[in-house]
């Protein structure tokens, strides 16, 4: 009986404990953040107008994940079963790729394409414009460079006893026809509504405007388009007789960057076509294939992860579509991983698109991801990531080609003085080197203040080393570092710590505990200096 | 030479001003003009601060009852939609950051560490139609009731009858159409008008699908790309600003036309150090 009583005792604490620990599914929350399907520790924390259940969300039947439909525009998205039907959103429990109304294809309707499903496909044709949708198409740059404009040419018709054109498609021509009251329509395939052979009052201009492949194009004395913008062409009567494409991109300008002469841009080698601005200069018209390279920014910019004093300059400036790393640290240079991992720098991504630098992209802000750079060898175009930071088992690593193994871990191999990490922190095993973070990882800050708890700022404490030096003193001497002794055969030997007396001793290991992260004697990404102290200290554990 | 030839000019204008004004002294004449410049501001900042109320009260509205209910709702849909556009979609976020003054509402949200987000917001479109349909609600009925008011006043017999409103947000522009049906009778001259459709020039269907785009990559991978659709879409800007542990803020513009919509999102959450802390 007396063992009974015990038992449900001890089963009574373990229960009480499970309860205290327990995980409610809130279908959805209340407090400053309500939020659909969260999982949190203290049922009042749940809307009491929606369901809970003592489970986690990823197993309550109301919180199940899944795919929410959007009958209407035929768009599909991952979501629970509660912010779907909530919304009235159709909710299957099966995967986007399980659902066949959920596949993406290409959807081309006139000049553009566009990557949906397709009920979004046949919801765009509820304009009267018809819709194909093609399933075979995968990816959407390969749909996107399906848009192709219908073969154009020359509607000339009469209007007011006026013989006049348009630069429009066969089908909109005979449209034309049935539908308005014009006289004389005939469509002219590939024709220019400016072919002196039509006979039309549309005539050669020196004018251009931006087509919406972002071309720099002629128009005609009515406002049509015509071929693209060549100055060596605005009087050649065969360019301006029938749609040509352009002969005048040469080798050594690609897009035809800022080009006076042509308006063949190409958005993925940098050009696009924008007004003309003070300073541009073109041989006819108001329009160029502006350089879309952020020529104007002085930012940083170099190689490796560039400081603020590493900027771009007039000769070397980020391309179009480049992205690179950058930090926040004011210390240290582009090529060192050391100083620019000064506590409270950051990594950043870069981008350059469209003549601007975009807000820079922050990483991490505690160097939990870092910035990852390569560059084209031919080229030196940069290509720039935020990645995960993997640090958490350097210091297990005893070999340094483990350590150093970059598709494992971010890790370097540091000359120790024969010291290694252990259970008591550093000591001397004769090691030949000791594995630390590359990218030293920093503290969480809230209020300025770091948490002490913190299991990052409890790993500074590894590198706690101790050295026991033996000392003597002559009679009326100095104390002195008690030298080595080889004894007679091994017989009475001793070695003793005298190099920990040295500041090198100091220096290698402050130099180990300030890579694993935010800790020893470190300048911050400010550039002001650390609290100074002896982190040295001396004590007599016996005379 | 030209510049002798221009001052010359100047002062035999100046000249004859004076035989004209008499004995008109300098700081007169400048008085007169500081007060007409006041009168001439006041009415402009007057005219432009209630010109639609204005407009009716003095019975000069405008003929077609289409254009009058055009002009006197179509601010009020542009403030709905740029509101909405910088806070998520919704007119009064729940559950939101800050970011540049703004309250910005999570789309999509997770309160635990190292855990993809959860779509808040799977009707993104459909919501924001409905938000702009709330905020504009009242002031469609008194535009109508002006409208009807101001042909009363021009001495029509208006038969209004309400209907249903609807807001659709389409491509490259949003259109806001009120079944309400107006009769206007003069004498014999009876004019009919139904429905009443007001479009506005903006491109945030074409934002909230690139939003959606993103929603999905976040609740797959954590992350989205974006640099992405700046490569795909060549008049688009998309960015990306992480907000610590609070979460992240997507900011997508259009830089031909500046529309901008924002929104935020927490998921994949990495604490510093090794262990995340509870829930």
């Amino acid at each position: 009986m007396k063992n009974k009583i015990f038992l449900l005792f001890f089963l009574g604490i373990f229960l009480i404990g499970i309860a205290s620990a327990a995980t409610y599914c809130c279908e959805k929350t209340t407090g400053s953040n309500p939020a659909y399907c969260q999982n949190v520790n203290d049922k009042t924390q749940c809307d009491s107008n929606f369901k809970s259940i003592s489970s986690f969300c990823e197993t309550s039947s109301f919180c199940q994940s899944g795919t929410c439909i959007n009958q209407q525009e035929g768009t599909c998205i991952s979501s629970t079963q509660t912010a779907c039907e909530s919304n009235n959103g159709f909710w299957s429990s099966k995967k986007k790729s399980e659902l066949p109304q959920c596949q993406l294809g290409c959807c081309l309707k006139g000049d553009s394409a566009s990557f949906v499903t397709q009920i979004a496909c046949t919801k765009q044709a509820s304009d009267g414009t018809a819709t194909t949708f093609q399933s075979n198409v995968n990816t959407e740059l390969s749909c996107l460079a399906m848009a192709n404009p219908q073969t154009q040419g020359a509607c000339v018709y009469t209007k007011d006893y006026v013989k006049t054109c348009e630069l429009i498609t066969k089908k909109d021509c005979q449209d034309k026809a049935k539908t308005s009251t014009l006289s004389g329509v005939e469509f002219h395939d590939g024709f220019l509504c400016s072919a002196q052979e039509l006979g039309t009052v549309c005539g050669k201009s020196q004018k251009t405007i931006c087509d919406d492949k972002g071309n720099v194009r002629f128009v005609d004395t009515c406002g049509n388009l015509a071929n693209i913008y060549d100055s060596s062409k605005i009087v050649d009567e065969n360019y301006w007789t029938k749609i040509q494409t352009p002969t005048c991109t040469p080798s050594n300008n690609l897009g035809n960057k800022d080009s006076k002469s042509c308006g063949a841009c190409d958005y993925y080698s940098g050009s696009m076509c924008k007004d003309k601005k003070t300073g541009d200069a073109v041989d006819s018209g108001d329009f160029l294939c502006k350089n879309l390279d952020c020529t104007d920014y002085r930012g940083p910019y170099g190689e490796g992860v560039a400081t603020p004093t590493n900027l771009a300059t007039a000769s070397n400036y980020p391309k179009h579509g480049e992205t690179w790393c950058a930090t926040s640290s004011k210390i240290g240079n582009a090529n060192s991983t050391e100083d620019i991992n000064s506590p409270g720098a950051t990594y950043f991504k870069l981008t350059c698109y469209n003549g601007e630098v975009n807000t820079p992209e922050e990483c991490d802000s505690t160097r939990g991801k870092i910035c990852s750079e390569t560059a084209d060898k031919t080229s030196g175009f940069k290509t720039a990531n935020c990645r995960k930071n993997v640090w958490e088992d350097c210091w297990s690593q005893t070999k340094q080609t483990d350590c150093e193994d970059i598709s494992l871990r971010d890790c370097s191999w540091k000359n120790s003085g024969g010291y290694s990490f252990t259970e008591n922190g550093l000591t001397n095993t004769d090691a030949s080197g000791i594995c630390v973070p590359k990218y030293a990882p920093g503290f969480e800050r809230t209020n300025d203040k770091v948490d002490p708890n913190n299991d990052v700022v409890k790993s500074c404490g590894a590198a706690k080393a101790v050295c026991h030096v033996k000392m003597e003193k002559a009679i009326g001497g100095d104390w002195k570092c008690a030298p080595d002794k080889s004894g007679i055969f091994g017989l009475g030997s001793f070695k003793n710590n005298c190099s920990c007396l040295d500041s090198n001793w100091k220096t290698q290991m402050n130099n180990i505990c300030t890579s694993l992260g935010d800790c020893g004697e470190k300048t911050n990404y400010f550039g002001v200096k650390g609290y100074a102290f002896d982190f040295v200290t001396t004590q007599t554990i016996s005379s | 030479m030209n510049e002798k030839r221009g001052n010359r000019k100047f002062s035999h204008c100046n000249f004859s001003l004076k035989n004209r004004r008499g004995m008109m002294n300098k700081s007169g004449q400048v008085t007169i003009f500081i007060i007409i410049a006041i009168i001439i501001v006041a009415v402009g900042i007057l005219l432009y601060s209630f010109y639609p109320q204005i407009k009716t009260s003095l019975g000069t509205a405008p003929q077609n009852p289409s254009s009058f209910i055009q002009s006197c709702i179509e601010n009020d849909i542009t403030n709905a939609v740029s509101k909405l556009s910088s806070q998520g979609g919704s007119i009064a976020p729940e559950n939101f950051i800050v970011y540049n003054n703004s309250n910005v509402e999570f789309l999509c949200y997770i309160n635990e560490y190292y855990k993809n987000c959860r779509v808040q917001q799977p009707m993104l479109k459909q919501h924001i139609e409905s938000q702009i349909k709330n905020q504009i609600d009242k002031n469609v009925d008194a535009c109508f009731a002006s409208m009807k008011s101001s042909y009363e006043k021009q001495g029509y017999t208006v038969d209004l009858k309400t209907g249903e409103k609807r807001v659709e947000l389409l491509p490259k522009r949003i259109v806001s159409t009120f079944n309400y049906s107006l009769t206007l009778t003069k004498g014999e001259n009876v004019q009919r008008y139904n429905p009443f459709v007001v479009v506005l020039d903006n491109n945030l269907y074409e934002l909230t699908a690139i939003a959606n785009s993103i929603l999905d990559w976040e609740t797959t991978y954590g992350d989205a790309e974006t640099t992405t659709y700046m490569t795909y879409y060549h008049d688009l800007k998309v960015e990306k600003i992480l907000r610590g542990t609070e979460g992240k803020v997507y900011v997508i513009t259009d830089r031909n036309k500046g529309n901008k919509f924002q929104f935020a999102t927490r998921g994949q959450i990495w604490p510093a150090g090794y262990l995340a802390p509870t829930l």
